[in-house]
């Protein structure tokens, strides 16, 4: 997999800050060191085996997140104003009501411009992916940070989307389909897109043995 | 074995009046509804949207009519559609149940309504509306034998397995099974309903309390004597809570009764690789689970189920989100004494050894955790308390406090992980206690989450997912887990997931 992202511009970048120190398995974020006190064996584990190296997502994200937090973000703004313009004009609410609201539209004007030229990077780091034998890991979220594991086995299908604004970025987003509940479908955003489509390649299973 | 394509099947003559006993079924309500109101309003046009009716009732006879299904070497095909024709291919891996309902009138003709189950899908995927008992035995063999499945050959006839009885509900146990489950509720939410739609239940509050009394007006007055404006008299607060004690009693004899009339003669057992449950007075169920779909098992224990002695034992299956039919499957073991567990279990997960299995705590400084959520709670219940209440607010929220310290306390040591080499076990709640265990080959992702609450405590909440856990399911969220510990759990799980394969 590592082959797959060394072509990439952006493989020094995820090359360097990626790999994860010594002794972080397969779960649990790769910034913090993580103690291996197992109640289960794990014999991948034991055996020593060189774990593959964690990839960032394609930089070209954080170009994509701006833009689409800075629409939608105008968007809003935008409404905010047309709503003040509108109880002003009508008169509807009360005075201090009004300039409450009035006051209130520089905080979420700048949240809002905040949300869409600093969120964008924030999150990019917080999102990791790494492919091994066993399957997927993909880790995600600022706030709520979580960890989902697809063993390959699992993976019922794949599919690669490019909505306009990723597909005039080049980027694509890697769904990954399971049998399961809660994780029927996790989306792994922000890939180069022929990135996405050898992801897709190497997690669906090589020897076509029907899975149902 | 070679297995020739069967020729065509069609289903039973008596197709024809099920098919038209579905529509007019269909039809009764709204019909009620147009003979009520066109009886009032003295219009017209309802009564003709019934006639509209009509054409499509025809036309769906018609359709069962040309129906045809055969069973061909890798699949069953099932053909319908009067002017698109369909056919459906289900290969016979894919068919997760093969169910068989009867009803009373289905019982009399000798036929069976038979649904064929696949993973996914809130509908059967295909449903023979009805065919007789012996085509029914020939498809269930049929199917079976196609699978590829070991079938005992009887030396006289048709090929025979003899099934093992894991657990018979006697008519005590039925009464029993009624008593816990609290399943009345239904049917006087339904008599309600009626009575209130009929009107009669205004005379009937009327005939026997006469205008005054009525239990909403009682609890309006506590309400208002708790602000200080007078109790409301005792003869009415007595008249109150004996018709509240009536109406608990009576939803439970409903229950029991709906217990001995739904669950009647409930048998479950194994044949081969298969458990069947069958039961009902008036509609006979036969429902077949295929051993290697049971995705999860959870074992309930309420506080009914602790007074006489029962715990409740449900499966998840994936696919046939059907209600009525998740209801038929699901509760494995209506009542069941918790020492014939660890056998039942034996015999629906062969590969699990749950005796093996050492509980494991979580973070005991989870406590804090949730002690810090019910204050949360109660402060911000305590300001609508404080309008409605008034002075009394500080007493009722002590008290809050109180049972949110008791709760915490029991849930923190309630809840309980576990894994053995095979399988992923969880417990929690005290009041409702429910243990599930999840064989690692049938999960489907594992996931580690960390809200700032968790990260700022060193801790780590570790979700299990597997196919068809339902909302109301017990989930495998294992809360209050160390970092480290969720860590490695999560690792492991997902390493010995990736080493099992997954079959529907």
């Amino acid at each position: 997999m590592s082959v797959l992202h060394s072509e990439r511009g952006d493989a020094h970048d995820s090359g360097s800050r990626a790999t994860p120190p010594e002794g972080t398995g397969p779960a649990g974020h790769p910034d913090e060191p993580r103690a291996d006190t197992l109640p289960l064996p794990s014999p991948a584990r034991e055996a020593g085996r060189p774990e593959p190296p964690v990839h960032l997502l394609d930089r070209r994200r954080i170009a994509l997140e701006r833009t689409v937090n800075a629409l939608s973000g105008a968007a809003i703004a935008f409404a905010h104003l047309v709503a003040l313009l509108v109880l002003w004009i009508t008169n509807a609410w009360p005075a201090w009501a009004l300039s409450l609201l009035a006051l209130a539209w520089p905080a979420v004007f700048a949240f809002l411009l905040w949300f869409a030229i600093g969120w964008p990077a924030i999150d990019y780091r917080h999102w990791r992916y790494r492919v091994d034998h066993e399957g997927i890991e993909i880790w995600s979220g600022v706030i709520w940070r979580q960890t989902v594991t697809v063993p390959r086995s699992r993976v019922q299908h794949i599919d690669v989307a490019q909505g306009p604004l990723e597909r005039s970025y080049g980027l694509a987003t890697l769904s990954i389909y399971t049998a399961g509940t809660r994780y029927s479908k996790v989306d792994l955003p922000g890939l180069d897109h022929g990135v996405a489509l050898g992801l897709r390649d190497a997690l669906l299973p090589k020897d076509a043995e029907p899975a149902v | 074995m070679p297995n020739p394509p069967s020729e065509d099947r069609r289903l039973h003559p008596a197709s024809v009046l099920f098919e038209l006993a579905a529509h007019l079924r269909r039809l009764v309500l709204p019909g009620l509804f147009v003979l009520l109101a066109g009886a009032r309003g003295g219009e017209t046009w309802q009564l003709w949207l019934i006639v509209m009716f009509l054409p499509l009732a025809l036309l769906s006879i018609a359709r069962t009519l040309v129906f045809r299904y055969r069973m061909d070497p890798e699949e069953l095909v099932i053909q319908s559609g009067l002017i698109f024709r369909h056919q459906r291919h289900v290969p016979y891996e894919r068919i997760q149940n093969i169910d068989a309902v009867q009803n009373v009138f289905h019982r009399a003709l000798r036929v069976v309504d038979v649904r064929l189950e696949t993973a996914g899908g809130q509908e059967p995927e295909g449903q023979l509306r009805v065919v007789s008992l012996a085509a029914f035995e020939e498809l269930r063999t049929g199917v079976r034998v196609r699978r590829g499945e070991t079938v005992v050959q009887d030396e006289t006839g048709p090929p025979l397995r003899v099934p093992v009885p894991l657990l018979q509900l006697t008519a005590r146990e039925l009464v029993v099974s009624g008593l816990i489950q609290g399943r009345g509720l239904i049917v006087i939410g339904a008599l309600f309903g009626l009575m209130w739609e009929t009107g009669l239940f205004d005379r009937m509050t009327t005939y026997m309390f006469g205008d005054v009394i009525v239990g909403r007006g009682v609890m309006r007055q506590l309400m208002r004597a708790l602000v200080g404006e007078g109790m409301p008299s005792w003869r009415r607060i007595a008249a109150t809570l004996a018709a509240f004690a009536g109406f608990l009693a009576l939803t439970r004899a409903f229950s029991v009764g709906w217990s001995l009339v739904r669950l009647h003669g409930f048998t479950l057992s194994r044949s081969g690789e298969d458990l069947r449950t069958d039961f009902g007075l008036f509609t006979r169920v036969a429902a077949t689970i295929p051993m290697r779909r049971i995705q999860s098992v959870t074992v309930l224990e309420g506080p009914l189920h602790r007074l006489f002695g029962r715990v409740s034992v449900r499966v998840e299956t994936a696919g046939g989100t059907d209600e009525s039919v998740q209801l038929q499957r699901q509760w494995l073991a209506p009542v069941i004494p918790p020492e014939r567990v660890p056998a039942l279990l034996e015999q629906i997960l062969p590969v699990v050894d749950a005796a093996a299995v050492e509980w494991q705590p979580v973070e005991a400084r989870g406590l804090r955790r949730l002690r810090l959520r019910s204050a949360v709670k109660v402060a911000l219940l305590s300001l609508p308390l404080f309008l409605v209440l008034g002075r009394f607010t500080p007493i009722l929220s002590a008290l809050l406090l109180l049972g949110g310290e008791f709760n915490a306390r029991r849930s923190i040591r309630a809840l309980g992980w576990g894994a053995t080499d095979s399988a992923v076990f969880f417990c929690s709640g005290w009041l409702w206690r429910r243990r599930t265990v999840a064989p690692f080959a049938k999960i489907q992702a594992v996931s580690l989450q960390e809200s700032p609450f968790d990260r700022r405590h060193g801790m780590a909440t570790v979700v299990v997912d597997t196919a068809g856990m339902g909302a109301d399911g017990h989930r495998i969220d294992v809360p209050f887990l160390s970092r480290p510990v969720a860590g490695a759990l999560s690792a492991d799980l997902a390493v010995q997931a990736a080493r099992t394969t997954f079959r529907w």
